[in-house]
């Protein structure tokens, strides 16, 4: 059990005491209406049972501890009367009567989890010092209650001293200083609030105008006490009221949270139900309220993608009116919301986001990595295949360049040499060059068909029914991207049978090039080839292949 | 006859111009680009330009592109496309927007020179010549058309007519008289439904449709 928790169980039953021992020493006492009394314990039970709850729920943050502090300090304030009867009981009451307000102030400017400015910071520490030490103790130490005439009083044992004087003066002087930082943290409150976003603001501003409301009171109450040379107890009823808003402030807060909650509870049980890629942004963006709100997933390899393994681009800062906000698991960031700015601007929100989503979230970015990888993979296949089609057209062209031009000039020459001098030598050689210039011609067109690329598929499907047993029914004549067409022909060109002949009948249609072979021969190339560009071979017997190329429109 | 040669290759250029000077032909320009042939051709008009099918900038049918232009712009000018490929489409594309005047012949033939003298001599009268390889390719591949209704006999004159050979040509390949020969060339002219044209075109067309029903 950690620390924490023990101080967090100790103040329960203390709060309670504490707020008991206050109705009784209303009902010994003169002073306040029973109703009143009756409002000012409940407010100081509020504060700090919200304090402690609030503690509990973010132990990490102070506003919880100091709201709690506030609300026991509150329920102290009516110690501070001759009712208290017990020396040690008047003391504290001497001492800490005056302490409540700045806790508070502490306590709703830390809200929800935020270290302070500077200059928060100093209004704070002043506030806590004119508090606590000019009205508080050092007052205390020089008080004899008996001397000031207080013969119901019980002894001071911190009195070091009778100066009725100093007392007077420190007084004087703390009351001015609560004229001061009072003002003053109102003033810092609403900086604050100023420069936090739109939705921090609609969060965090009822319990802000709650702590304003109690500081102008506090800040009317040292004004009245300046008249009478001491901080008295006006103005509590008013202060309780103002008290308990800001507890209720605390509660609006949790409020909001558990709608939150409640609507990722809901968003699960949806999820469960339609799992596919994608519908966790389109359900968030639903429950946020902005459809422009992207939900991108970090890749091990640098970057972000989205649930489908598509390349996401992360913009945001100054001029782009967007913002990201990190989900994350304990230690992690899981995935990453770009938004509108403002929308996510209490951490709380992403927090309860990333807890209720965890494993869904958890789910897509694998799932997005995994598809990444796929797009990744597919690409370099698509690469590579069109890599070796333009390194076929490059040795096609290097054949024909080089080799065909030299032999063709060889022919030429001997041909001249022949009408020269006829000998049976010459012609032999002639022949042989025709062998060759002929065999040379055949290995260019397999290896790539200048007519492929120049006329399209329909022209070189034609051209290879001129030289092989290819019989065709139908070819669309519209030209495709050369991935598709280069796929096509050699799909025919290899399914052309070692005996027989091949039947070609190829359509295009619904954005699909749909090639029907029959009479084709095994073509153990292929496969790979239709799968590089997503498209699928079936067949349907022996010798009859289908085969579906996307292709567009 | 005057001729201007258009290729990229120097070696196949040069040894070209000594093939045809041999010949007895006057070879009076060489280009090795479209754009210097179509200069050389503007300036010199000359019978017959002979062009390389691929040329600069991308080595693809550039020569087909340039041939039709000059073609179309030097009526006068007959033209020659030599190739490597072996395929009817590009025969086609040269042929089809003429009636006549163009050849398309394979670079394997440079090693002949009656059969480049014997072309030269049909483009500058007019007809077309088609390479006799690519000829048979086609006689050989049964596909149903305008050509069934032709006989055997028939099939074989109109092949050699696609080759380029005059009526004299065909009698003595086929050991006929140039009667008979005359007598198959009307019935397929018939046949083929190109009989009222006039006489110049007839046979250019019977090619062209010859061609036709070979590729569609």
């Amino acid at each position: 059990m950690d620390l924490g928790r023990v101080a967090r169980l100790a103040c329960w039953p203390l709060a309670l005491a504490v707020g008991l021992v206050d109705l009784a020493l209303a009902a010994l006492g003169p002073t306040a209406s029973t109703g009143a009394t009756i409002l000012a314990v409940a407010a100081g039970w509020a504060a700090a049972a919200t304090g402690l709850l609030q503690w509990a729920r973010r132990p990490a943050g102070r506003t919880g501890a100091l709201l709690a502090a506030a609300g026991m300090l509150w329920l102290l304030e009516s110690w501070n009367t001759p009712a208290i009867g017990s020396p040690a009981g008047f003391a504290v009451g001497l001492v800490s009567y005056a302490a409540a307000p700045p806790l508070l102030a502490h306590a709703v400017l830390t809200f929800p989890d935020e270290p302070l400015s500077r200059a928060e910071r100093v209004g704070v520490g002043l506030a806590y010092a004119a508090s606590t030490v000019l009205l508080g103790l050092l007052p205390a130490l020089v008080f004899d209650p008996e001397a000031q005439g207080c013969a119901r009083c019980p002894a001071n044992p911190l009195r070091i001293a009778d100066l009725p004087q100093v007392y007077a003066d420190l007084n004087v002087a703390g009351l001015w200083l609560g004229l001061l930082w009072a003002p003053l943290l109102i003033l810092v409150l609403a900086l604050q609030l100023a420069r936090r976003t739109r939705a921090l603001v609609n969060v965090k501003a009822p319990l802000a105008a709650a702590a304003v409301g109690y500081l102008g009171l506090v800040a009317w109450q040292h004004q009245r006490g300046l008249g009478a040379g001491f901080l008295g107890n006006d103005l509590r009823t008013g202060r309780a009221v103002a008290l308990a808003a800001v507890a209720a402030g605390i509660w609006w807060t949790v409020l909001r949270a558990r709608q939150v909650r409640t609507a990722t509870a809901r968003l699960i049980i949806e999820l469960s139900q339609a799992p596919a890629a994608g519908t966790l942004r389109d359900l968030l963006a639903a429950m946020l309220g902005d459809p422009t709100l992207q939900l991108a997933y970090p890749r091990s390899s640098g970057g972000f993608v989205d649930a489908a393994g598509r390349p996401v681009a992360i913009d945001s800062g100054p001029g782009t009116a967007r913002a990201i906000t990190p989900l994350r698991a304990p230690g992690r960031s899981v995935a990453v919301l770009t938004h509108r700015a403002g929308l996510l601007a209490d951490p709380a929100l992403a927090d309860e986001i990333a807890a209720g989503c965890l494993l869904v979230l958890e789910n897509e970015r694998l799932q997005a990595e995994l598809n990444a990888h796929l797009i990744d993979l597919r690409d370099s296949r698509a690469r590579i295949a069109e890599a070796a089609d333009s390194e076929r057209r490059r040795l096609e062209r290097d054949l024909h360049d080089v080799a065909q031009q030299q032999l063709a000039a060889l022919l030429m020459f001997t041909g001249l040499a022949r009408t020269r001098s006829a000998s049976p030598v010459l012609e032999r050689v002639e022949q042989e060059l025709h062998q060759a210039a002929e065999e040379l011609r055949t290995l260019a067109r397999g290896i790539f068909p200048a007519l492929l690329a120049d006329d399209g598929l329909a022209a070189a499907v034609e051209s290879l029914a001129e030289h092989a047993p290819v019989r065709i029914v139908a070819l669309p004549s519209a030209r495709f991207r050369p991935a598709v067409e280069t796929t096509a022909y050699f799909v025919i060109a290899h399914a052309v049978p070692q005996h027989g002949t091949l039947t070609v009948q190829a359509v295009q249609r619904d954005g699909r090039l749909i090639i029907d072979l029959a009479g084709a021969g095994p073509v153990p190339e292929v496969p790979d080839r239709i799968a590089v560009l997503d498209g699928q071979l079936s067949s349907t017997g022996p010798g009859q292949i289908r085969v579906e190329l996307p292709c567009g429109s | 006859m005057r001729i201007v040669i258009a290729d990229d290759e120097m070696l196949l250029r040069d040894g070209l111009e000594l093939l045809l000077t041999e010949a007895g032909f006057t070879v009076v320009g060489k280009a090795a680009n479209p754009d210097q042939l179509h200069r050389l051709v503007a300036e010199l008009t000359p019978d017959v330009a002979i062009i390389d099918i691929r040329m600069p900038p991308t080595h693809t049918d550039e020569g087909i592109v340039a041939a039709q232009l000059i073609r179309d712009r030097h009526p006068g000018t007959g033209v020659l496309v030599l190739s490597h490929h072996l395929e009817s489409r590009y025969a086609m594309r040269l042929l089809q927007h003429q009636t006549g005047g163009t050849a398309y012949l394979l670079k394997d033939r440079l090693s002949s020179v009656a059969v480049l003298a014997d072309a030269l001599q049909r483009i500058t009268e007019g007809e077309c010549v088609i390479d006799p390889t690519i000829v048979a390719r086609l006689i050989a591949r049964s596909r149903p058309g305008p050509l069934d209704a032709l006989t055997a006999r028939e099939r074989e004159v109109l092949a050699l007519m696609a080759e380029g050979r005059s009526n004299t040509g065909i009698s003595h390949r086929l050991h006929l008289s140039p009667k008979t020969v005359e007598a198959h060339i009307g019935s397929l002219l018939l046949k083929l439904g190109v009989d009222g044209s006039p006489d110049d075109h007839r046979r250019v067309l019977a090619v062209l449709t010859f061609l036709r029903s070979t590729l569609n």
